[in-house]
């Protein structure tokens, strides 16, 4: 626990799940977007 | 589309005013950046609070930011609307056209249904209340999390697939 009563390893894991989240989330948006504009119908 | 007619949405006094004023389009942008920072702002820290971010703060601490997240979407849909019924004065395209062959615009709508849908579920089952009361370095039950994680994810989305709305035209 820091001095504001904030666990630190439980805050940098919850910052780790979020960055993994976005990551993924955004390598699914781009995926997507290749192949909405260059794979023909 | 959708048995609708093919001038659906299509507004000529909006079009009349984007053709004629040059400032309507910009200013109208503008507004819905502003409307998107207010919105996707907001709903983010509460987001990343029920993820176990910012942990020290209570919930209820957050939750009076709400109203400006309401203000931030009616401000998207209002100028949206703008870009949508007066389309002709910008790409000579009509909304109900644009919309049956831009997948980016497609995109665009479904994942704010599903954002909808998701604020629906959170609101209407037992998580918001257990939310409501989440006190200081309290974790979020799981469920909750996983309809954070879905509303963070889907509203980067809208803004990813708004900003390739003109690629899909």
């Amino acid at each position: 626990m820091d001095a504001h009563g904030e666990d630190e390893a439980t805050n940098h894991k919850a910052w780790l799940h979020v960055g993994v989240l976005l990551a993924a989330a955004f390598s699914l948006f781009v995926a997507i977007t290749y192949w909405v504009l260059y794979i023909p119908e | 589309m959708f048995g609708l007619p093919e001038d659906f949405l299509q507004s000529h006094l909006i079009e009349h005013w984007i053709g004629t004023y040059r400032w309507v389009w910009p200013v109208s942008e503008v507004f819905h950046f502003i409307g998107l920072i207010l919105l996707v702002g907001t709903v983010a820290i509460l987001d990343l609070r029920i993820l176990g971010i910012g942990k020290r703060i209570p919930y209820s601490n957050l939750a009076p930011l709400m109203p400006w997240a309401v203000l931030g979407f009616i401000l998207c849909v209002v100028t949206g609307l703008v870009f949508v019924t007066g389309l002709w004065a910008n790409v000579q395209m009509l909304p109900m056209e644009a919309l049956a062959i831009d997948r980016f615009l497609q995109l665009k709508f479904i994942f704010i249904g599903l954002a909808g849908i998701n604020l629906l579920l959170f609101t209407y089952t037992p998580v918001a209340r257990r939310i409501d009361v989440l006190a200081a370095n309290e974790e979020a039950p799981a469920s909750a999390k996983v309809m954070g994680a879905a509303s963070l994810v889907l509203w980067v989305g809208i803004v990813y697939w708004g900003r390739l709305i003109p690629w899909g035209l």
